[in-house]
Formats: C-alpha cells, sequence, structure tokens
C-alpha cells in the first residue's frame, strides 16, 4: 500500500515537473532577399510621373522634390514625342554635378557592369549580357561611365517595369 | 552600231522614268495622287467660346479690326483701351483674302470646349463628358492625312502639327483610339508656354552633349540592350514618334527656340510684357511654320475663356487675337514655300450664352458661360487663301455650314478625300467658300 502510495507521488512529482516546463521563445527574422526580378520581364511602360521619378533618384540617388516633378511633367506634357523629351531629361540631368553615377568604369569592369544593371534595370545581367558588355567596354576605352549609364537609361526596357 | 546604242540609252531612261522615284520640290517622293488645290492648310481654332454678338456683329465695336472690314469702328471704352502694334495686314483687312461665313454652327454636342475642338479635329459630334484626358474616339484630320495623303506612305510627322496654348486634355488630342489610326499617324504636338518657359529651360534646355563618336558608341550599347528587350516593348504607349533624322531635326529645333528665348531680340511682335498665352502660342507656330513648312498646322487660342468672368478681358483678348491671327497670315505670305500655296481657315469651337450669368467685371459688364443654349451653338468661320482656290472678299450672310464640315474640306484641300473610307465623315466641303 505504501508502495503504491509512493509510486503514485513519483508520478504526480514528475508530472508536476514537466507539465510546468518554460514555454520557449520564438525569434523570427527575415532572410536578406534580392528583389531584382531574375531575368528580362517587364510588361509595363512607366507613366511619365514614374519615368520622371525614377530616372531623377537614379542620377541623383535622392527623391525628386514634388514643385520639381511638377515643373517636368509640365514640360514632358508639352511635347508630342516623348522620345525626345525623355533624352532631354536625361541629358539634363547627368549634366548637373549633383549626379551620383560612378565617375569612371574601374578596372573591374564586370563589377562595373553587373552595378549599372542593378541600379538601371533593377535586375542582374545574364551571362550573355555581361560577356558581350565586358567585351565591348575592354575594347572601347573610349566609353565613359556617363556614356553607359545614358545608353541603359535611354533604352527600351528602361521605360519599362 | 548608232542604233543599238540609240535603242540601249532609250531603253535605260524608259526603265528609269518608271523606276525612279521623282523627288518633289517639298521633299515628298511620290505627287499625291488626289488633286491637291494647295499643298499647305492652317486650321486656327479660334477657341474660348466667341459669341457672334462680339465677333462678326460687332456689337462692343470692330473688336476684330484687323480681320473684319467695319460695320462699327473700333472705339475705346471704359477698361477697352488697349493700344496695340499697327496692324500687320496694314490698311486691308484678312477677310478680303477669302470667304467668312457669319452664320456657321456648332450643331451638336455640349458646348464644351474640349467637345469643341474634338469636333473640328475629327469631323464628328462628340457627346464625351467625363474622362477628357484620352484620346478622340474617331480618327483626327492629323491621322486621316499622314495615312491617306500619300496613299501606302505614311506621311512624315514633320509635316502634321499640333501647337495649344495650354495643357488640360489639350495634348491628347493629336491622335485617336480609332483602330487602325493612333499614334502612328498622329501629328507632332507642342504646347509651348509651358516647354519654352524658364521652367522649361531649366529643365530641358541644358542637356549634355555628346561627340559624334561618342554617340556611336551609346548607340551601340543601346541597340545590344534593346535587342534583348524587343518582344516586350510597347511602342505604341509612348505617344508619337519621329525617325531618327525627324528626331534631331526637332531636337536642334527646341535648341534653337531656348536659345531664341533667352536672348535680347526674343519677341519683337511689341507686346513688351503684354503679351498674351494667345499670342505666344502664335509666336511660336509662326516659328514651326518657318521651320518645316508643315503641310497640316492646327493651332489654338483660349485666352478669351476668361469671359465666365470678366467680359472686359474677353474684349481684349478677342483684339489681340485678331491682332494675332492677321500676324500669322501675314508669316504665311512671307515665307517661301508657303506663301500662295496656303489656305487658313479660322472658325471658334463654340459660341457663349445669350443671357449673362450672375458676375459683373469691375466696368460693370455681366459675364456669359457656354451651356449649349441656341447663340452658344452660333459661330463664324473665315477661310483664307489663294485667289484660284478660294472665293475672295465673298460674305455668307444666311446659315451655312457647321463645324463637321471643316475636316472635309481640309481633305479635299490637301486631295486626299477621296481616300477617307466611307461613312467615316459626314459632313461636307464648304464649296460656297472652296472653289
Amino acid at each position: 500500500m505504501l508502495a503504491y502510495s509512493k509510486i503514485a507521488f513519483i508520478i504526480m512529482g514528475a508530472l508536476a515537473i514537466f507539465s510546468c516546463k518554460r514555454e520557449e521563445t520564438y525569434v523570427y527574422a527575415v532572410n536578406t532577399e534580392t528583389v531584382a526580378e531574375a531575368g528580362v520581364k517587364k510588361p509595363n511602360v512607366k507613366t511619365n510621373t514614374e519615368f520622371i521619378s525614377i530616372t531623377y533618384t537614379d542620377i541623383f540617388g535622392a527623391t525628386i522634390a514634388t514643385s520639381k516633378l511638377s515643373e517636368m511633367q509640365n514640360g514632358y506634357l508639352a511635347f508630342g514625342d516623348k522620345g525626345i523629351l525623355e533624352d532631354l531629361i536625361i541629358r539634363d540631368l547627368l549634366n548637373q554635378n549633383a549626379k551620383q553615377i560612378p565617375a569612371t568604369i574601374g578596372s573591374d569592369i564586370k563589377t562595373f557592369v553587373v552595378d549599372a544593371y542593378k541600379k538601371i534595370y533593377n535586375r542582374m545581367p545574364n551571362e550573355y549580357e555581361i560577356f558581350y558588355l565586358e567585351d565591348l567596354l575592354k575594347k572601347n576605352s573610349g566609353i565613359s561611365a556617363e556614356m553607359f549609364y545614358y545608353a541603359l537609361m535611354t533604352s527600351n526596357e528602361y521605360r519599362q517595369f | 552600231m548608232e542604233r543599238r546604242a540609240f535603242i540601249k540609252k532609250a531603253g535605260i531612261a524608259t526603265v528609269g522614268a518608271f523606276v525612279l522615284p521623282y523627288i518633289l520640290p517639298s521633299g515628298r517622293l511620290f505627287a499625291a495622287t488626289g488633286s491637291r488645290k494647295v499643298n499647305h492648310v492652317v486650321l486656327v481654332m479660334f477657341a474660348g467660346g466667341l459669341r457672334n454678338l462680339e465677333t462678326v456683329k460687332q456689337n462692343q465695336s470692330n473688336l476684330m479690326s484687323t480681320m473684319l472690314k467695319d460695320i462699327t469702328p473700333f472705339s475705346a471704352q471704359s477698361g477697352i483701351t488697349d493700344v496695340l502694334p499697327a496692324s500687320p495686314l496694314g490698311a486691308s483687312r484678312l477677310m478680303q483674302c477669302g470667304t467668312l461665313m457669319k452664320e456657321f454652327r456648332f450643331k451638336e454636342g455640349p458646348t464644351g470646349h474640349y467637345n469643341g475642338h474634338i469636333t473640328a479635329l475629327t469631323g464628328r459630334y462628340s457627346m464625351a463628358d467625363i474622362n477628357l484626358r484620352s484620346n478622340p474616339e474617331y480618327p483626327t484630320i492629323f491621322e486621316y492625312y499622314r495615312k491617306h495623303n500619300d496613299g501606302a506612305l505614311n506621311t512624315s510627322g514633320l509635316n502634321a502639327w499640333w501647337i495649344s496654348d495650354s495643357l488640360g486634355p489639350y495634348p491628347a488630342l493629336n491622335y485617336s483610339s480609332y483602330e487602325g489610326y493612333g499614334s502612328t499617324y498622329g501629328a507632332n504636338y507642342m504646347q509651348p508656354s509651358a516647354l519654352i518657359s524658364w521652367d522649361g529651360y531649366s529643365n530641358f534646355g541644358n542637356p549634355k552633349n555628346f561627340s559624334v563618336d561618342e554617340m556611336q558608341a551609346v548607340q551601340k550599347i543601346r541597340a545590344f540592350c534593346d535587342a534583348n528587350f524587343a518582344n516586350q516593348y510597347a511602342a505604341e504607349s509612348v505617344g508619337v514618334v519621329n525617325s531618327p533624322a525627324e528626331r534631331q531635326m526637332l531636337n536642334d529645333f527646341l535648341h534653337e527656340l531656348f536659345l531664341g528665348a533667352s536672348s535680347p531680340g526674343y519677341n519683337t511682335w511689341g507686346f513688351g510684357n503684354k503679351m498674351s498665352n494667345d499670342l505666344i502660342n502664335l509666336y511660336y507656330s509662326e516659328k514651326i511654320i518657318q521651320k518645316f513648312k508643315p503641310e497640316l498646322t492646327v493651332l489654338n487660342m483660349q485666352d478669351v475663356d476668361v469671359c465666365h468672368t470678366d467680359f472686359t478681358k474677353y474684349c481684349n483678348g478677342l483684339r489681340k487675337a485678331d491682332w494675332g491671327v492677321s500676324h500669322l497670315w501675314n508669316t504665311i505670305e512671307s515665307t517661301p514655300g508657303m506663301a500662295g500655296d496656303t489656305v487658313m481657315i479660322v472658325v471658334p469651337e463654340h459660341g457663349r450664352n445669350l443671357a449673362p450669368n450672375t458676375v459683373v467685371d469691375t466696368y460693370g459688364r455681366p459675364a456669359f458661360d457656354h451651356n449649349s443654349d441656341a447663340t452658344s451653338r452660333e459661330i463664324f468661320c473665315l477661310i483664307v487663301g489663294p485667289a484660284g482656290v478660294v472665293y475672295q472678299d465673298k460674305v455668307l450672310t444666311q446659315e451655312y455650314g457647321e463645324s463637321i464640315d471643316v475636316v472635309p474640306t481640309i481633305a479635299d484641300l490637301l486631295g486626299f478625300r477621296d481616300r477617307i473610307p466611307s461613312g467615316m465623315l459626314t459632313g461636307k466641303v464648304l464649296n460656297e467658300a472652296i472653289k
């Protein structure tokens, strides 16, 4: 009888100990992910507001002021061939001292190309693009960083997202 | 031997005559197949809402004294005292160069600025009252012209211009959403006062310039990028597109305009700081005409719309617009390639109400809206041009002509009316004015 009482006591004690186990704290975090789209898949055309705003940010690394955006939109709307105005916008911004694009291509051409694609196209270049453009820049030392950025920003892909 | 050489040369000449295109002095590759009456048409939308009472009926004396002969000669009245530069036409009046239809009509649809413009540009009355920034439903005169003028060829966009004096819905009027037409056949468009301005100069007037060699390198990179993206590019969404050579011309032209606007010799019209938006629009329209000699130019004026609140300013605006239209005609007739080969059509988009609203201006004059009453449908139309094409010094006082007749008349003048698919246009050619 005593033995049964002992066993029951031990079981009760064990239950009490294990049922009072402290709850574990879980900490959730987000892994670092690249949000750029893989490959070229940009079916949507930027609105004129998006085009001006994104171009300004890409060149100056800062958000465009509302008043400046309004000024540029009015001018943009005031001419029919948008390609001409877009070209003028980009060249005008590139002509300003505050621009935030690399001054030179540097010795690591592959890194320059990859960085330019990530900044302007918001994606990684594929292997063929890297190969072709790295080769082109190696063989043409007269091409400046500014010219390279200008070419990308006046391409059709830059007009879409 | 000589006979054989002759036959050979004659054969080559004959083949050449068929194979080699004939390049016309105007730069066009082939002559248009229709019978053209002139090679240039300028349509002036004397817009903003004009009542016949103040225009052709001269109830406030002749406020259009460079265009119209006097019924009641202009007399300065309280608030209507501006001294304008001398008439660009001297002692003669513009109406002597053509036919004045005093009782023209905007017959259907709301008497709104947008509807009025659409009607004059498409030849169709429009009931549109929402989504004002959309392209017109039916093809514009620009699209008819570019698509049908040269048969299968798409006529250069540099030959078709739409120049508006404000933004709002007007940039969308250079092409329609009609299937088979659209931006491919649209007009080049400019709103000068928004672009050739201090803001415009600070944002577009000082671009980075690349050398020819640099541009070739840029184009090589761009071509590579475009080739990788070709299957997704939505070209139709970016408006009117000119060829690379035409774009270069347009770039150079904009550069000239920016330079001109910032130079001391800018604007010698004599208005000083009293240049109105209408006059600025006419000024740059003349620059476009002098530079490109377009076959089809359409421009508008709208300053007189101030009549909603200020009748006196409406009268002053009317006088300036009148002066500007005569200046435009003088420039056309002084521009080689345009002179003697241009028809100009001047027409308001609609009129204004007979009854005033409740606003009274500082000179005690009541203001007028345009709400589709009978008076707001009464307008005039003046067509001027060479004596061989337009009846000279003719006045029609009975009701004749309506807004939808403008497009067929332009198509007839430029010789492509027969190539417009049947049923597209419901108006007629204004044969009381055009020979």
